[in-house]
């Protein structure tokens, strides 16, 4: 049933439009990546080689890339996710049972989602893969001298490649794969959390109004704030004002994509990011069950 | 089959959409709604349907109580349902995939018994509002249901299909199943109904048999 | 015609989503600037600790404020959504609910097209400006009580003494900043350049979201593809660019070429030419879809079809 539901979505005129065109914006964003990250690791020396795992973990792992690319992408595709919107009471109606019904919303969310992460998975390791001529997934040696040189840091401090202390202490593998399900769960929270507003509000600009707000309270959290309030850089900054800074940070969306400072433990935000996921998916799905089993299900808006 | 309403209340922040509907329906019969907009006719078939919950009241289908949506029923509500960018046998095949009962065969035949090609290839965003209603009426036909709710099933057609839908509905109540329709056409009401009932302001005020 | 983008004009202005947007982006601006300027200055006078709240208030005078407000990722980024906002919506809507036809039937659709076209254009340049005038006056009216202005004048000034090379402070209006033609101290002069840029910005927005709109029929794809078209642009030129190993260096074709403005950009004609070649571009492409649209309205088609 799913399957069918997703197989009408991606034949949709206008969805194939929107995945061509994220992945059209995609590609040279990628590329862009890989001519500032090759000089970046030749600046290394002799340590200095990118490879696949890199790139994947670097994707994956950098928030202007999500804003750019990949966040603008899935905004652009919440509409055709949250619900069905051509034949909405006729697909209710045939799940049998609101539980059932409840079931398929969700779990067309999260296929959605998933979807969307291998889609540019795939992307990223062809591209970057054929760009290097080198698939290599192994940890390469400029990272360590990255977080040798963070580790004598006292504040915040960023590099291009943001992967913080004590990720090496893991297979590169591992990494990937903690990084990946942390993204995952990121979207599938944004898309849960869009079909829940939709949902109670029968409107589905309200669903993606809220990812947008969420994500422009992100952007001006983590860019716009250089000045006074977030001298987050300087040292010599209070442990107060960083620690409150450090929590505003939390509450965006900046844990599920990316690192704070590579001063950073590895294994604390990544920890922090998957259990935060995990939790806001279970409350947002377990609201848009309950809404399923108790609320009226008669007229998502025509709106989009 | 015997779906019992027992004081049915439907109220959404305050406005009272839906007022003690108790009403008694069996199979073999065709019940008409009829009444001015705003009436109540759309939220009674929602509420029936399951899509929207009651607020009190009960609903009893051979004694036993709606809690989920309802079972064996096709429906026409509000609008025509389709996914435009697919043609009209690719439409129903989409519907069809959910339960797996109903072959090709029988979409082919539910599109030609309302005046559809099954062979046309032209994507349904394209089919004027008539053809649209056609494939209303074959999706809700389709997988032979118990109940059909259809509201204003007879709009925007024309006197051939209209008279050829007539038939198929009643057919319908001969083989045995319970039909709702609500329709602003006296005409549809008179010929098709066995008993009519009026309503107004979320109430029935009346009914004629 | 003229009448014809009149009524559109006003249908645009009078509507309250146009000013809606528009408070929306000035709350988003006072709050830069309450966070920026005034919280750290209010804590530092009672008493905060002088190394962390003085360093942000003392960059806290208006032209500072302009600078940071106009360069703000959010801004830039959100900037082609807004001006799609401003009215290019309409189209959707009128065909959404068949208002259309009801204007078809009376103006024809050459009228009709581009009224809302150039309407569309003239409303997303003037949210542009407007932008513009909200960032000075909110700057200007939260720094004039900033009871270090003085401190505040004196650091700008020794810091713009030592920038003063780079482009990131000079103002210049010609060919590129590194080859001026004529260098403007005057700031207001200097501001009002950048209401003119952003008003260019906002026509070629405008209009591009009235294109999609006329064409695609789907809201999403109509406020999201000014951004995305921003995007591609700069993404795939910087790409092509860099890949032909071109006479330009990579900062400059990410800033000349690129479609966001930045406050260097306000007096540079090569950015300036850009836009014009854009906006003459889409009138052109308007004129060469009229045909294929004014067909897929009146054989009522839409994205998915």
């Amino acid at each position: 049933m799913i399957r069918t539901q997703l197989a009408a979505v991606l034949h949709k005129p206008s969805v194939r439009l929107k995945i061509l065109l994220i992945t059209l914006l995609f590609i040279p964003t990628l590329i862009e990546q890989l001519t500032m990250i090759v000089p970046y690791a030749d600046s290394f020396g002799k340590e200095g080689q990118v490879t696949v795992a890199i790139m994947l973990l670097h994707v994956f792992n950098y928030l202007y890339f999500y804003v750019d690319v990949l966040l603008a992408g899935f905004i652009l595709l919440i509409p055709d996710i949250v619900r069905d919107e051509y034949i909405d009471k006729q697909a209710i109606m045939l799940s049998a049972s609101r539980k059932k019904a409840a079931g398929i919303a969700l779990a067309r969310i999260v296929s959605f989602s998933v979807l969307y992460v291998l889609w540019f998975l795939l992307l990223t390791v062809m591209i970057s893969g054929v760009w290097l001529r080198n698939f290599s997934l192994a940890w390469p040696h400029f990272i360590s001298v990255i977080q040798k040189q963070a580790a004598g840091w006292s504040g915040w401090y960023m590099q291009l490649v943001m992967l913080p202390e004590n990720c090496m202490d893991y297979p590169v593998l591992v990494v990937l794969f903690l990084i990946v399900v942390r993204s995952t769960l990121g979207f599938i929270f944004l898309g849960m959390l869009a079909g829940l507003i939709t949902l109670l509000t029968k409107k589905t600009k309200y669903g993606v109004g809220i990812v947008i707000f969420l994500l422009a309270v992100t952007l001006f959290l983590y860019y716009d704030f250089d000045g006074g309030f977030l001298l987050c850089y300087d040292a010599s900054v209070p442990a107060e004002q960083a620690r409150v800074m450090t929590d505003l940070i939390k509450a965006t969306l900046v844990p599920f994509f990316t690192f704070r400072s590579l001063t950073d433990n590895f294994t604390y935000w990544i920890q922090y990011g998957i259990v935060c996921g995990l939790v806001l998916c279970i409350v947002t799905s377990a609201g848009i069950w309950l809404y399923y089993q108790k609320g009226d299900l008669d007229n998502a808006d025509q709106d989009e | 089959m015997q779906i019992r309403m027992n004081n049915v209340c439907k109220t959404i922040k305050g406005a009272t959409l839906l007022a003690d509907i108790s009403l008694t329906l069996n199979s073999g019969k065709i019940y008409g709604f009829v009444g001015d907009n705003g009436a109540g006719k759309t939220v009674l078939f929602k509420i029936l349907l399951g899509l929207m919950r009651k607020t009190s009241g009960s609903i009893t289908i051979d004694g036993v109580e709606l809690t989920d949506l309802l079972q064996n029923a096709g429906f026409i509500i509000e609008r025509p349902e389709y996914i435009p960018y697919y043609s009209a046998v690719k439409n129903l095949a989409v519907i069809a995939a959910y339960h797996m009962k109903t072959d090709s065969a029988r979409i082919r035949e539910v599109l030609e018994m309302f005046g559809l090609d099954p062979d046309d290839k032209k994507a349904v965003g394209k089919y004027s509002l008539g053809m649209k209603q056609k494939l209303a009426l074959s999706m809700a036909f389709m997988e032979n249901p118990e109940i059909l709710i259809l509201d204003e099933p007879l709009n925007a057609l024309d006197e051939g299909t209209v008279n050829n839908a007539r038939k198929h509905i009643l057919e319908a109540r001969e083989q045995g199943k319970l039909i709702l329709i609500a329709s602003h056409y006296k005409e549809d009401i008179q010929s098709l109904c066995d008993i009519v009932y009026r309503m107004k302001g979320g109430r029935i005020v009346g009914n004629i048999e | 015609m003229r009448y014809c983008i009149y009524l559109d004009f006003k249908r645009g202005l009078t509507n309250k989503r146009f000013w809606a947007v528009l408070g929306s982006v000035s709350f988003i601006f006072l709050l830069h600037v309450i966070l920026d300027g005034v919280w750290p200055l209010t804590h530092y006078y009672y008493g905060g600790e002088e190394s962390f709240y003085l360093w942000g208030g003392r960059i806290y005078t208006s032209q500072g404020e302009i600078e940071a407000l106009s360069n703000m990722e959010l801004f830039s980024d959100f900037f082609p959504f807004l001006c799609a906002a401003a009215y290019a919506y309409t189209i959707i809507d009128d065909r959404r609910q068949g208002y259309y036809i009801q204007q078809l039937q009376r103006i024809g659709f050459p009228k009709y097209y581009w009224g809302k076209l150039i309407a569309s254009g003239l409303l997303g340049g003037l949210f542009g400006a407007l932008c513009m005038v909200v960032i000075c006056l909110v700057s200007m009216l939260f720094t004039a009580w900033n009871p270090f202005i003085r401190e505040a004048v004196d650091f700008c000034a020794g810091w713009d003494a030592l920038y003063r090379d780079t482009t990131s402070i000079s103002r210049y209006v010609g060919w590129g900043s590194g080859r001026a033609y004529c260098n403007i101290t005057s700031s207001v002069v200097w501001y009002f350049l950048g209401g003119v840029k952003y008003f260019v910005m906002g026509v070629l927005y405008g209009l591009l979201a009235s294109m999609i709109a006329f064409l695609t029929d789907n809201k999403v794809i109509m406020y999201a593809g000014p951004v995305i078209y921003l995007l591609l642009q700069d993404k795939w030129l910087y790409l092509f660019l860099d890949l032909l190993h071109t006479v330009f260096s990579r900062p400059v074709v990410t800033e000349r070429f690129s479609l966001r403005s930045g406050r260097i950009l306000y007096g540079d004609l090569y950015h300036y030419f850009l836009l014009f070649f854009m906006i003459a571009l889409l009138l052109n492409l308007a004129k060469l879809l009229q045909y294929r649209i004014e067909r897929f309205y009146m054989e009522g088609g839409s994205a998915d079809d």
